[in-house]
């Protein structure tokens, strides 16, 4: 099927996007916002433990959404905070409580997560594992998505 | 979905009554017949219906647009010659040694059927082997093992190869993910990409890497999630892509001393036994050898960028070569050596 949706003329992605994090063993690598759905690339090197450890996403995880203020009475604030959108699918990483157990500390993952795709207009969100969780949770802040030098059309 | 192989092999039967103009409309029986009989296995009525249905399809279905009727009169089926004269499904119309040829190439294409490239792929050659008459079933394996090229294991990431190619040809950049194995790190890279590069039986995609500023190349197995991308393609500037390999073996470059990449004059001393080896298959196309001592050792001079792989064709002549110069690089493989001695020496139990 070549032809496209509406919506899926508006499909793009973000490479490498700018974000605060807590944990550096995980790194978020490009966003994808296309047709129902935002998906999240991640990569995990198991460096930190002699066997590799463990790695596991909890299933209430959640992405936290700062949008422009559409209105004169909400610009009063110059970004709004949205309603949260949860984790609906994970590839590649199982949810918690199961685990992938890594076997060595060389061993590495890449896994996705999907949420609801995010309203336009979006400019950053946070994705959040556990709200003030240690540095063991996937807690990622302030992830840009209005850095137009490294958004790209899907084809 | 292409057809299975057996389906194939059966419309070529089929093909061959519809074009024999001693026995014209071959009846249903007549094609079950020529089929069992040739193919020595029982084969329903209904299934060759079936066929009949298939080979009438377009290509794009896994059909041949075959013109096939029915007769009432003759009860049989016959090719509509009238609307495509000498229409047959086996039309390649090669002669005897252009047929031989073909046929071993096609025994050598048939190492790849495992690896899955492309969906149409094995289709392909299946298509091509019943074409060209080459029997491939268990019973007959023996017509097609008269060459075994090294078989070819399956590469993580190949299943991004018809993606790859397609965004090669039709010159559209491609967002994935890469992992590297020495920095142990991943990223998201955008790639212009130009070419396929097979070296030691491994992968790359070979383009323009807007990360990284230059032409770099990425192993597939280390590729995920390829995405096409809607922009503007960066064209190659450069010399002809090609000829960027021609001056290495493998792929992966070795800093040199002098912290550059540069071609350079490797001499290597070849023992009296691995000599004529050497001499026989060149280790590189700029090689060039002398005699050493009269006595079957030689010389061996190439002129190459020095890389990992070649480093590693040198260790693996072991005792039977041996780097003369540059001095720089026999340092890296004493080095390599030594590592590999206090190895062995500490006689480790890895049980």
């Amino acid at each position: 099927m070549n032809k496209k949706t509406k919506q899926d003329s508006k499909a793009f992605i973000i490479s490498n996007p700018s974000h605060k994090n807590m944990d550096g063993a995980v790194q978020l690598l490009r966003i994808t916002i296309k047709d129902q759905e935002t998906k999240i690339d991640f990569g995990y090197q198991a460096g930190e433990y002699q066997d590799g450890g463990w790695i596991h996403i909890k299933p209430e995880t959640f992405i936290r959404c700062k949008k422009k203020a559409e209105s004169m009475s909400e610009s009063f604030y110059t970004k709004k905070v949205e309603a949260n959108y949860f984790l609906i699918k994970a590839t590649n990483i199982p949810f918690g409580p199961e685990k992938h157990h890594f076997s060595s500390s060389i061993e590495w993952r890449y896994f996705s997560l999907y949420f609801p795709r995010l309203p336009e207009g979006t400019l950053s969100f946070d994705l959040i594992e556990k709200e003030f969780g240690d540095k063991d949770e996937f807690n990622f802040y302030n992830i840009r998505l209005d850095e137009e030098e490294k958004k790209s059309m899907i084809y | 979905m292409p057809p299975p192989s057996d389906a194939i092999l059966r419309y070529k039967i089929i093909d061959e009554c519809l074009i024999d103009i001693y026995k014209p409309y071959p009846t249903m029986d007549d094609l079950k017949y020529k089929i069992e009989r040739k193919l020595k296995t029982s084969v329903s009525t209904a299934t060759i219906q079936k066929d009949i249905a298939q080979m009438k399809k377009g290509e794009d279905e896994g059909g041949y647009f075959a013109p096939i009727k029915f007769k009432r009169s003759k009860k049989g089926y016959y090719y509509d010659f009238e609307k495509f004269p000498d229409f047959t499904i086996q039309s390649l119309g090669l002669n005897e040694k252009e047929y031989e040829a073909i046929e071993l190439a096609a025994s050598v294409l048939q190492q790849f059927k495992g690896i899955k490239v492309n969906d149409s792929y094995n289709h392909a050659i299946d298509k091509l082997f019943s074409s060209l008459n080459i029997k491939k079933t268990d019973k007959d394996k023996n017509s097609v093992n008269a060459i075994q090229p090294e078989e070819t294991t399956y590469m993580r990431g190949m299943e991004h190869f018809e993606t790859l190619v397609t965004s090669i040809r039709k010159k559209i950049p491609v967002s994935f993910i890469h992992y590297s194995y020495d920095k142990k790190l991943f990223k998201s890279i955008i790639i212009h990409p130009y070419l396929m590069k097979e070296s030691n039986k491994r992968w790359y995609l070979v383009g323009y890497s807007e990360e990284h500023e230059e032409v770099r190349y990425f192993g597939l197995d280390r590729i995920y999630d390829p995405i096409l991308i809607d922009k503007k393609f960066t064209e190659h500037s450069g010399a002809d892509l090609r000829s960027l390999f021609d001056n290495k073996i493998g792929l992966t470059n070795i800093r040199s001393h002098k912290e550059t990449y540069e071609p350079e004059i490797i001499k290597l001393w070849i023992s009296d036994k691995m000599a004529n080896y050497i001499k026989s298959m060149p280790i590189h196309k700029s090689q060039t050898y002398r005699e050493y001592d009269g006595e079957g050792e030689i010389i061996v001079t190439i002129h190459v960028v020095p890389t990992t792989e070649l480093i590693s064709l040198i260790m693996s002549y072991s005792e039977h070569m041996t780097l003369i110069s540059p001095r720089w690089l026999c340092k890296r493989i004493e080095d390599k050596l030594n590592e590999s001695l206090i190895k062995y020496s500490k006689n480790l139990d890895y049980e």
